[in-house]
């Protein structure tokens, strides 16, 4: 059987932009076809491993008929998800405002530090950053596990201050300083987003299972 | 491609469609039905047959529910919808025109040479 796990995890692993419930019913459909064709093989002699080994052969490569079937199926996300998405393209966006008007082609001219040879990388990296914020959301929005990773690396630089604030107009502030109120709101949310739409088996139900 | 691949892609839903017609089934035994009864001509790369099988189930075109098969299996049925068997007409139709014009146009010549006009 040590086949036909390898084979479902990776199949898993491919279709890894479709919410949990579905991702299951797929894997089961293919695991019951598998087991039904390598009961198949058996009949005619084939020993136990050489008929699984066939039968995932003949059914094609996991990650093929994962990205197969996985492109029939439009990625579902909930509301928390899609609004978190939504944000990390504003806050990459709204960088995106900020470089084209340093830029001087953006509709405001506000005044910004004209790019030189000394500040020209700076220019460079916050470009880098802002289409990192962009690919960020449209990995969140495709529900891809990379989408949540990337999301959440780049508000924890935010809340450390390496990186500029995108949403740091969001904020309020206190005796002690202004807070921004985004960047700790998805990084607490995305977690939890994550383990529950990849279904992610935390130490303390893993006896569960 | 060859003309076998385009005549097979082109026919794929029908034939299909035409199965479940019949009765519900599971992905599995769709496929061996197919394989059987077209004695291999039609056999599908079993794994591509569940993309197609969820796409024409994303399109209306079949239902599908789960039902227990023993305490630990369970096996997805597939059965044909309104919308799928106002498909299979039309698409069986458009089948049975095509095949009858092109045999009208090369039905009468064997091996490339038309056949000789009796009388």
């Amino acid at each position: 059987m040590g086949n036909l796990n390898q084979y479902l995890v990776e199949l898993e692993a491919s279709l890894d932009h479709l919410d949990a419930a579905t991702r299951r019913e797929i894997v089961e459909e293919v695991a019951g076809h598998l087991k039904d064709q390598a009961h198949y093989f058996q009949l005619s002699g084939l020993s136990e491993e050489e008929s699984m080994s066939k039968a995932t052969r003949c059914f094609g490569r996991a990650v093929d008929i994962g990205r197969k079937i996985g492109e029939v199926h439009p990625p579902r996300r909930g509301f928390g998800l899609s609004a978190a998405a939504v944000i990390v393209l504003l806050q990459g966006s709204l960088l995106l405002a900020v470089l084209l008007l340093g830029l001087g082609i953006g509709p405001l001219h506000l005044p910004m530090p004209i790019i030189s040879p000394e500040n020209g990388l700076t220019y460079l990296a916050a470009f880098v950053i802002t289409l990192t914020y962009l690919a960020a959301a449209y990995g969140l929005w495709q529900m891809r596990r990379w989408g949540f990773f990337l999301s959440i690396s780049l508000q924890l630089l935010e809340l450390a201050g390496v990186i500029n604030r995108g949403t740091t107009w969001v904020g309020f502030s206190t005796a002690y300083g202004t807070f921004d109120v985004i960047p700790p709101l998805l990084v607490l949310y995305l977690p939890i987003a994550y383990v529950r739409y990849f279904q992610v088996r935390m130490p303390w139900n893993r006896s569960r299972a | 491609m060859t003309l076998y691949y385009q005549i097979r892609k082109g026919s794929t839903e029908t034939l299909l469609l035409s199965l479940l017609s019949e009765r519900p089934m599971y992905g599995y035994q769709i496929a061996r039905e197919l394989e059987q009864r077209s004695e291999g001509y039609f056999a599908m790369e079993e794994g591509l047959l569940y993309p197609t099988l969820h796409r024409m189930e994303q399109e209306g075109l079949v239902g599908s529910e789960w039902r227990t098969v023993s305490e630990e299996r369970r096996r997805k049925y597939y059965c044909i919808t309104d919308k799928g068997k106002k498909v299979l007409a039309n698409s069986v139709a458009e089948w049975m025109t095509f095949t009858e014009r092109l045999m009208r146009v090369i039905g009468g010549k064997r091996n490339g040479q038309p056949e000789p006009i009796p009388g």
